[in-house]
């Protein structure tokens, strides 16, 4: 599991950097561009597909794993009316961010999802590419990528009702690079921006979702993520002068050199994206 | 090819992956031992695909804990070598 140190890295930046290159609401994972070429209606589409898989309804209490700066909890809570969504983040700056949308219905905690408490149980789970953060590469190395998922698996089945589905989305790593420049950027990637994490393989996951979890419906959007970094990118280039006289050259380097390698990688199929639809297994 | 020879061949793919030279090997050297992560060793394994023109499978990689690994995934892609 990422640390909270490692968090900080890749999300403590500051919120007015990403505010500046995302979308509307801040989602910071794969948008969804089935009907619109418009990252903040794509930003929607795709949580649209989530509520869908979560099998939400207004009056459902809701857990988000890793809920970033709280785009999927604004979602529910007033384009959907869900009345109960609770947020979990291990981010300062996120979980400031949250505080400050005042939100109705909605609360956050920022602890480590391993120590977290749920008051109640949960009606539905959802977790938009957080698991990314539950195994760190040496432990992936040390063939303990699936342990680690099923136990993440565990907790949610856990902290939910019976009948509970789950709502997941998650980054693959897919083909294994050959070329020696591409391996260096994915591993740059890696270990410069996402410290402590690594993008788990599909095959983990259809294992590690045993026994708590059936995997009802399972989509991938390679090609939608590639689009949603072309979109930060092209942002993050739109405001270089701001961000070079704010934070910096180095920064606006960073980035850019990030979202470029992950384009790259979705184009070589490095990298995929997997949008699940699970169903709780109440007899285990 | 012979052990000795895939042996001969990983070393100089090291020297080349990590730009020093590369140490003595042999099947139970750890490849952790020989001071190489995970993304090196993904370098050193296409090094060696390359020159040998085969393709390990991606599953086997995650695998490759020993040099005995990373010769036995090579070895068996090879033509007229036993599977």
């Amino acid at each position: 599991m990422s640390d909270k140190a490692e968090v900080a890295v890749s999300y403590d930046v500051d919120n007015e950097f990403f505010r500046l290159w995302l979308d509307r609401r801040m989602n910071y994972t794969c948008a969804v561009f089935d009907d619109t070429d418009d990252l903040d209606a794509a930003q929607v589409a795709k949580l649209d597909v989530l509520y869908r898989y979560g099998h939400v309804r207004p009056d459902s209490r809701v857990l988000d794993i890793g809920c970033g700066w709280g785009a999927n909890l604004e979602y529910l809570a007033v384009d959907r009316g869900v009345r109960e969504a609770h947020g979990i983040t291990l981010s300062e700056a996120q979980h400031a961010e949250i505080v400050r949308r005042n939100l109705p219905g909605v609360t956050a905690s920022c602890v480590d999802y391993r120590d977290y408490v749920p008051p109640v149980r949960f009606d539905t789970i959802m977790s938009i590419c957080m698991i990314e953060h539950v195994c760190t590469p040496q432990q992936a190395r040390a063939g303990e990528a699936v342990a680690r998922y099923r136990d993440y698996f565990r907790r949610a089945w856990e902290w939910s009702r019976p009948g509970a589905h789950f709502a997941l989305q998650c980054i693959l790593r897919n083909r294994a690079p050959r070329l020696a420049a591409d391996i260096r950027e994915i591993g740059w990637v890696t270990y410069q921006i996402f410290p402590g994490g690594i993008t788990p393989r599909m095959e983990d996951i259809v294992q590690a979702v045993n026994p708590y979890w059936e995997i009802v419906e399972v989509r991938t959007r390679r090609e939608d993520y590639r689009r949603t970094c072309e979109h930060w990118r092209s942002r993050l280039r739109g405001h270089a002068d701001e961000i070079r006289r704010r934070w910096g050259d180095h920064l606006l380097a960073d980035y850019d050199r990030y979202l470029t390698a992950c384009i790259r990688a979705f184009e070589m199929h490095y990298q995929s994206l997997a949008q699940w639809s699970l169903r709780r297994i109440d007899e285990i | 090819m012979s052990t000795e020879e895939l042996l001969a061949l990983i070393r100089t793919g090291i020297a080349d992956v990590t730009g020093r030279p590369a140490p003595a090997l042999d099947i139970d050297t750890g490849i952790e031992a020989l001071g190489l992560d995970s993304l090196q060793t993904l370098e050193l394994v296409s090094w060696a695909e390359e020159r040998l023109a085969i393709r390990v499978p991606d599953e086997e990689l995650a695998t490759v804990r020993s040099i005995g690994d990373l010769t036995g995934a090579l070895s068996a892609r090879l033509p007229g070598e036993p599977r």
